[in-house]
């Protein structure tokens, strides 16, 4: 990793940063991730104050862990948002298995280290084409995807919500995540091979 | 055109391969039973392949979050980031490493002083007494003459800073909470400490609340993780407040308290 195009510090250097205990840095990353992380939060819980708790738990778990993180394994934006997911979805559910966004940050380092595609999915597409790329999905599929990963719901409760068999269930949540990782990546193949992180 | 089913192939043809995949996919998607995700994460330890699809397909998943409109949040929750860093640096920095507090000896809990507020958490919704508060602020003060704390962390902590210490005591749901608020002289902020603290129902929070003679003063919000050990930085409080204490909020806190006091701790010795 090295400098984004702006100069300022990469993710990766602030998460050194983070980990001889340099709250500055902290801040930048908060200020760099925050607001998508909010969004997060309350795409899950559909509650602000809520999505507030777990996006500051994320923070400090990216702050008590940051010796830990390897940049090499995985991107922080990706890790940032997925802890907050996985802390909102318990947080929803009820249940602690991910300990209230303490998330093992070598758990998720090894689900994520590279290649993921985060980095350059964020450096070639902007927004828009995220969303159409969900479009093109057709929408059962598109459906079932969110249902898992937003909703956190359980292959039975899709199946019963949609009145749908599991086996079709998973079929389509399984075709909806190839499709988007087709998209993608080729469009991350097209990028320039900037490592910017999106700003929100 | 062709069914979901069809475009991923029957399934009587999938082969050994097929099976792991879709099996990876499924918990890729958290789709799996616990049972069955534990079988996959068992399996992983051994299969770097099956670990690289997984990572693939958590990244992807991850960029969904870029789909959402980002929503800006409110100076309190990077005040409330900060302040928290802030006082696990401080923790970190005078208690390396941090040793948790000693229980509190018979002596040092308070008799029965019944602060006993309401002990069951669904019902603590309704106004406060003013008694309550009262007997919050008559706890503590007993607590003076007994107060127990970490003596590392105190030695620690006068050896780089002058502090003062004091206890603190939980009553009710939080009757088993120990801790120490420590005052960092000069420097405008106190360390409050906190072991097994219950985690809260979603959309609940604890609240920090200063008191001298009239109404409750609100000061930081905070909640807990499934370590029930918390470390938090508190304003320091301004002459003449006696009593810090703990109540249970609605997110984002309240103006006025809106439960019983359940911890409280003295600010005068």
């Amino acid at each position: 990793m090295h400098r984004t195009a702006d100069g300022e510090p990469s993710d990766n250097e602030l998460m050194h940063a983070i980990s001889r205990g340099d709250a500055d840095a902290l801040a930048t990353l908060y200020d760099r991730y925050a607001s998508q992380a909010l969004a997060v939060g309350i795409r899950v819980l559909r509650d602000r104050g809520q999505a507030e708790d777990v996006v500051q738990e994320a923070f400090l778990s990216a702050w008590r862990r940051a010796s830990t993180f390897d940049g090499s394994r995985g991107s922080v934006g990706a890790w940032l948002m997925s802890i907050t997911r996985n802390a909102a979805i318990d947080r929803q559910r009820g249940r602690f298995r991910h300990q209230a966004g303490e998330v093992d940050i070598e758990d998720v380092a090894w689900r994520l280290s590279t290649p993921d595609v985060w980095d350059a999915v964020a450096g070639a597409l902007d927004r828009d084409r995220v969303r159409a790329a969900l479009t093109e999905l057709p929408p059962e599929q598109r459906e079932t995807l969110e249902m898992a990963y937003w909703g956190g719901m359980t292959q039975q409760e899709i199946a019963t919500a949609t009145s749908t068999p599991i086996g079709t269930v998973k079929s389509r949540a399984r075709l909806g995540l190839r499709r988007l990782e087709k998209v993608f990546r080729a469009d991350g193949a097209q990028s320039t091979g900037s490592d910017e992180v999106p700003r929100a | 055109m062709r069914s979901d089913d069809q475009m991923l192939g029957p399934r009587t043809e999938l082969g050994f391969d097929d099976l792991r995949t879709e099996r990876l996919e499924l918990y890729a998607l958290d789709l799996l039973s616990d049972d069955e995700a534990a079988e996959v994460e068992a399996s992983l330890a051994s299969d770097p392949q099956a670990q690289a699809l997984v990572r693939e397909l958590r990244g992807t998943l991850a960029t969904l979050s870029l789909e959402l409109e980002p929503v800006t949040p409110s100076d309190g929750l990077r005040n409330r980031l900060l302040a928290a860093v802030a006082a696990e640096s401080d923790v970190a920095a005078h208690t390396a490493p941090y040793v948790p507090l000693a229980p509190r000896t018979p002596s040092a809990t308070p008799s029965t002083a019944p602060v006993r507020l309401d002990t069951e958490r669904a019902r603590r919704r309704g106004l406060p007494t003013w008694s309550s508060w009262a007997v919050a602020a008559a706890l503590a003060i007993a607590l003076v003459g007994s107060m127990l704390w970490n003596a590392q962390l105190r030695q620690d902590l006068d050896e780089r800073i002058a502090t003062q210490t004091y206890p603190v005591a939980g009553s009710g749901p939080a009757e088993s909470v120990s801790g120490s608020l420590t005052e960092l002289i000069g420097r405008g902020e106190m360390v409050l400490v906190l072991n097994d603290l219950p985690a809260l129902e979603p959309g609940r929070v604890y609240q920090v609340w200063l008191i001298a003679d009239g109404p409750p003063i609100p000061s930081i919000v905070f909640s807990t993780d499934a370590s029930g050990v918390t470390r938090i930085l508190v304003p320091e409080a301004p002459e003449g407040y006696q009593l810090l204490a703990i109540t249970e909020e609605p997110s984002g806190g309240s103006a006025a308290p809106t439960t019983d006091p359940f911890i409280s701790s003295p600010l005068t010795n």
